[in-house]
């Protein structure tokens, strides 16, 4: 056996190295294979994980999703600062103030413009005789400061039309809208669609309607000397910190925030204050205990089918690193399969959702921040697995 | 002065058998349990295993004789007594210490082969390779070079269950010795082989004890492979009652005593009685 020996000679550097099955390929075969050669514990183990991913993706989606919802009129709104009515907690349910109070916020330094918005529940009357509760938002549509966006029919400028609305795609067959031109009933007044928007979604289900601010004052029956906010945009490079201190005691009737607090403020409201965020929270916990449940009751009776075998490379030698290192690794494997799996399914699931009225947003930071999570379990789930392997009796072998 | 210098040749002899020395056990106990329910697997064994030998232990079941390759292979703590490796003492070592002491200077081989099944033969004898820290493309070409000096190069990338016993076996036997290490410790390694498979198995951890000068350790009860000892150890009830050099149990003793060396006998092959008297003839 001289060719053998030399061969091994050579490459024996007798740098036994407790890390060594992290880096090794012939741990990462037997891991694979492991996992791979039983196909029907792989397919529980990767359904499982992937249905776990899968609950956990959409439902942060959706509440992700939810979140952007809720605030997508302050999101969408050119503003610096929101002059809001005293107590307000989110955008949807405003109260009102006096509009004149804009003059107070115009006189604090760096302030550039105040404009008005009003945001107003009303009734929509449907052509079949039912009514929707829908938001009205006024806006001038002169003004760079909240247009509607997404526009697949229209224009901002239509809204120069006294009557004019704008609703979205997504509400029209609820509201009984087909097309653009077509006149509709709000609070017993008349409008007409002058333009259909895409995906300006809502998070109570009362569709936007965007419309005039002279409009929107009649169809909501809002005295002409109130509003229901004042946007303020700063001058460019103007100390915003100074100005939100100045604007707090210009207009001390009102509050003031920064648009990210208020946006904040009305992610928080809905889905914190109402539950709704929590109950989704807690969906997606429960995905991340169904995979842990799964991923180690698979692994841990996969380890022990396998025990003896573990028995004999602890007897030849292996570290215990060596031995984690197996385990890990067909933990992460099932996970990363499951992971695609689950993650895949729920891309699909929320691409067929973008023509609802809710659907999951998944973006990249979601999707990398699951896969962490994915691993995180998987890696918790074979801690029972490798509790076992690092106590097997090496001295078993010869039994 | 002849005196003095036949003084120093034994000094010299003594001393270059203790440099063959890859192991020893002086006067090692072993107990299960404790108590009423304490069961006493060896009892004061010392025995030397020499580079270059292969050291058959044999006995009854339940003589100790596996017991006693466990704590060889530093794998059952002794309860009383040393055991030395290469010279040094084991004792105290941690559970880590342990693992790397038989990673690097034992190898085993087992009476149902143990071959990992998820993994290709030349795999399942670079994992040797691996656990001692190698990787890569090297470990492959030296599994793969080691099978082919057995005669496997064209099962090489087979799976166990592929192959036969015999195969099975020299595979083990490869994976035992890819890392060159001081002891093989080889637990029935012919036991579930036919008796042709059997004699080569046991052909084979002969020359690996005498062409790679290693210690190589065989519990066994088969009576076919005695022939190729060259050191005979008998256990019963957990001592060492004997131990032989070049014991020849073949051919006429084995047909008196009434066992044909050309059947597999397995566990039954041998009792303890046969072997006294064999011992006792030889």
């Amino acid at each position: 056996m001289s060719d053998a020996s030399q061969s091994v000679e050579a490459i024996n550097a007798r740098s036994w190295n407790g890390w060594a099955g992290w880096r090794s390929s012939i741990a990462f075969r037997l891991a694979w294979r492991n996992i791979t050669r039983d196909y029907i514990r792989l397919a529980i183990a990767v359904v499982g994980v992937g249905f776990a991913v899968l609950l956990m993706t959409v439902q942060s989606g959706l509440l992700i999703g939810f979140a952007i919802t809720t605030s997508s009129l302050v999101d969408h709104a050119q503003a610096d600062f929101w002059i809001v009515p005293r107590g307000a907690k989110d955008v949807d349910q405003a109260g009102q103030m006096l509009e004149r109070q804009k003059y107070l916020a115009l006189g604090v330094p760096g302030v550039h413009a105040v404009d008005s918005l009003v945001v107003r529940f009303a009734d929509w009357k449907r052509h079949d005789g039912g009514t929707e509760s829908v938001i009205v938002v006024g806006i001038d549509p002169n003004r760079p400061v909240l247009q509607p966006w997404n526009f697949i029919d229209g224009a901002t400028e239509n809204l120069g039309i006294a009557d004019g609305i704008v609703i979205d795609e997504l509400y029209s067959k609820k509201l009984g809208i087909s097309r653009v031109g077509e006149t509709v009933e709000i609070m017993n007044r008349r409008a007409r669609v002058v333009g259909i928007t895409s995906r300006i979604r809502t998070f109570t289900q009362s569709p936007y309607v965007f419309t005039s601010l002279k409009n929107a004052k009649i169809l909501t029956g809002l005295p002409d000397q109130q509003t229901s906010y004042l946007l303020v945009r700063a001058q460019p490079g103007a100390d915003k910190e100074k100005i939100l201190t100045a604007l707090q005691a210009a207009v001390p009737s009102a509050d003031i925030w920064t648009s990210g607090g208020f946006s904040w403020q009305t992610r928080l409201y809905w889905l914190v204050t109402t539950g709704s965020g929590t109950a989704l929270l807690i969906a997606a916990v429960l995905g991340v205990i169904v995979g842990v449940v799964i991923v180690s009751q698979t692994l841990y009776s996969a380890t022990v089918e396998r025990i003896h075998e573990y028995a004999t490379i602890r007897a030849m030698g292996a570290s215990n690193n060596y031995l984690k290192a197996i385990i890990l690794r067909q933990s992460l494997l099932s996970g990363t399969v499951g992971y695609l799996l689950g993650a895949g399914v729920a891309i699909w699931i929320a691409w067929l959702a973008e023509a609802s009225s809710a659907a999951p947003a998944l973006p990249y930071s979601l999707l990398a921040l699951l896969a962490v999570v994915t691993l995180a379990m998987c890696v918790g789930a074979s801690l029972v697995s490798i509790k076992k392997v690092l106590h097997v009796d090496a001295a078993s072998v010869f039994k | 002065m002849p005196q003095a210098s036949s003084n120093s040749r034994g000094q010299m002899e003594t001393q270059t058998q203790k440099s063959r020395l890859a192991a020893e056990l002086k006067d090692v106990s072993v107990v299960y349990g404790s108590r009423a329910a304490a069961v006493h697997a060896a009892k004061g064994v010392s025995l030397e295993v020499r580079r270059g030998e292969l050291l058959l232990l044999m006995g009854p079941s339940g003589s100790g004789k596996s017991t006693v390759l466990q704590v060889l292979g530093c794998i059952r703590t002794a309860t009383a007594g040393s055991v030395l490796i290469d010279g040094k003492p084991i004792t105290g070592l941690a559970a880590n210490e342990l693992s790397r002491l038989r990673c690097d200077r034992i190898g085993f081989v087992f009476q149902h082969y143990n071959l990992l099944p998820s993994l290709r033969a030349w795999e399942n004898v670079a994992l040797a390779l691996e656990l001692r820290g190698q990787r890569g493309a090297p470990i492959e070409q030296a599994s793969r070079a080691i099978l082919a000096r057995l005669g496997l190069e064209h099962r090489a990338d087979a799976y166990p269950q592929e192959l036969s016993g015999g195969q099975k076996q020299r595979v083990a036997i490869a994976r035992a010795v890819v890392g060159q290490p001081d002891i093989i410790l080889a637990d029935e390694p012919t036991a579930a082989l036919d008796s042709t498979s059997g004699s080569e198995v046991a052909k084979l951890l002969a020359s690996v004890a005498h062409e790679n000068d290693c210690a190589v350790v065989v519990v066994t009860h088969d009576a076919r492979i005695t022939g190729i000892a060259d050191r005979l150890a008998y256990l019963d009830d957990g001592a060492i009652l004997w131990t032989r050099k070049n014991v020849q149990l073949q051919d006429k003793t084995l047909r008196e005593s009434g066992i044909d060396e050309t059947k597999d006998h397995g566990h039954s092959g041998l009792d303890a009685s046969f072997i006294r008297r064999a011992a006792r003839r030889g």
